[in-house]
């Protein structure tokens, strides 16, 4: 378990300072994800905090969770 | 979520996070009115380990600020605790009551090793409206000098003073204590109350 977060942890820092470097010439601040919608915000948002998990040990990212009260998805329900 | 609008808030999260959003609270709309709600961020292992959290709304410019910190601060924590999971708690703790006595001048001592969490069946777990537990209550760090106690202290220092004892706890374990702890919010999965779900239809005379 310990081995498991160790290598994790690591894996995602160094890689994804090494990738953000080497992507941000390429596609700046662009987050190559399917499903994923702005909501009406500059961030890229996936349907769930699970699917945000899995996606940012695929791309070595950390994971941005925002907790609200209402309905992010409806401006007038948040 | 204006915050969330600006270009640069949107540049560095697509950069070094990826995003998500749950709803864990709810809120009134009385004579066309929003009463309540609140909204918290975590920034977090791919894990689900919270490595920092903002409480409440913030400016753009604060998002940024916040972002940069803990992605600065991570990569420290990695390189110092060479591969050493536990030394890598450490430093995250040292690292937020380091900040807090930096930027607000309150002392604490940041708490090492994980303490015994409340257990859920406890009357001090945080409940929604039905009783029902979600959260377990988090004990904070003692203030240790004058200037920081008795006065009432920023959401973001009660973060940083929460997180001295707490920081890499799972987010399903920390989230209570930001959004009903910290923000004062009921955590709650039931939906938006309005008090007039019908407004459009006229008021038939009696």
């Amino acid at each position: 378990m310990r081995i498991t977060l160790v290598s994790v942890l690591i894996a995602t820092f160094l890689a994804a300072h090494l990738s953000a470097d080497e992507n941000s010439s390429k596609n700046p601040g662009k987050a190559e994800s399917e499903g994923a919608s702005c909501h009406g915000t500059a961030v890229q948002f996936v349907p769930t905090p699970k699917e945000a998990a899995q996606l940012a040990a695929k791309q070595k990212k950390l994971v941005f969770v925002l907790h609200v009260s209402g309905y992010f998805e409806d401006p007038g329900f948040t | 979520m204006k915050a969330l609008a600006n270009e640069e808030v949107g540049t560095l999260l697509n950069r070094y996070f990826v995003s998500s959003f749950q709803r864990v609270g709810t809120f009134n709309i009385r004579n066309g009115q929003k009463q309540g709600g609140n909204v918290a961020a975590y920034f977090c292992a791919p894990d689900g380990r919270v490595l920092h959290a903002i409480a409440g709304p913030v400016e753009a410019r604060t998002l940024v600020e916040e972002a940069n910190w803990v992605v600065a601060k991570a990569k420290e924590a990695v390189a110092q605790s060479k591969g050493n999971a536990t030394e890598f708690k450490h430093v995250m703790r040292k690292l937020h009551a380091q900040r807090l006595e930096e930027k607000y001048g309150i002392r604490v001592t940041p708490v090492l090793e994980d303490q015994a969490l409340q257990n859920l069946r406890t009357a001090l777990a945080y409940r929604d409206a039905d009783g029902r537990p979600l959260a377990p209550v988090l004990p904070e760090p003692p203030i240790e000098n004058q200037r920081g106690i008795g006065t009432q202290h920023p959401n973001d220092a009660r973060v940083h003073r929460l997180l001295a004892a707490h920081a890499t706890m799972r987010i399903e374990n920390l989230y209570g204590a930001i959004f009903e702890g910290i923000l004062g919010e009921k955590v709650t999965t039931k939906p938006v109350q309005i008090d007039q779900p019908f407004a459009w239809l006229k008021q038939r005379s009696r």
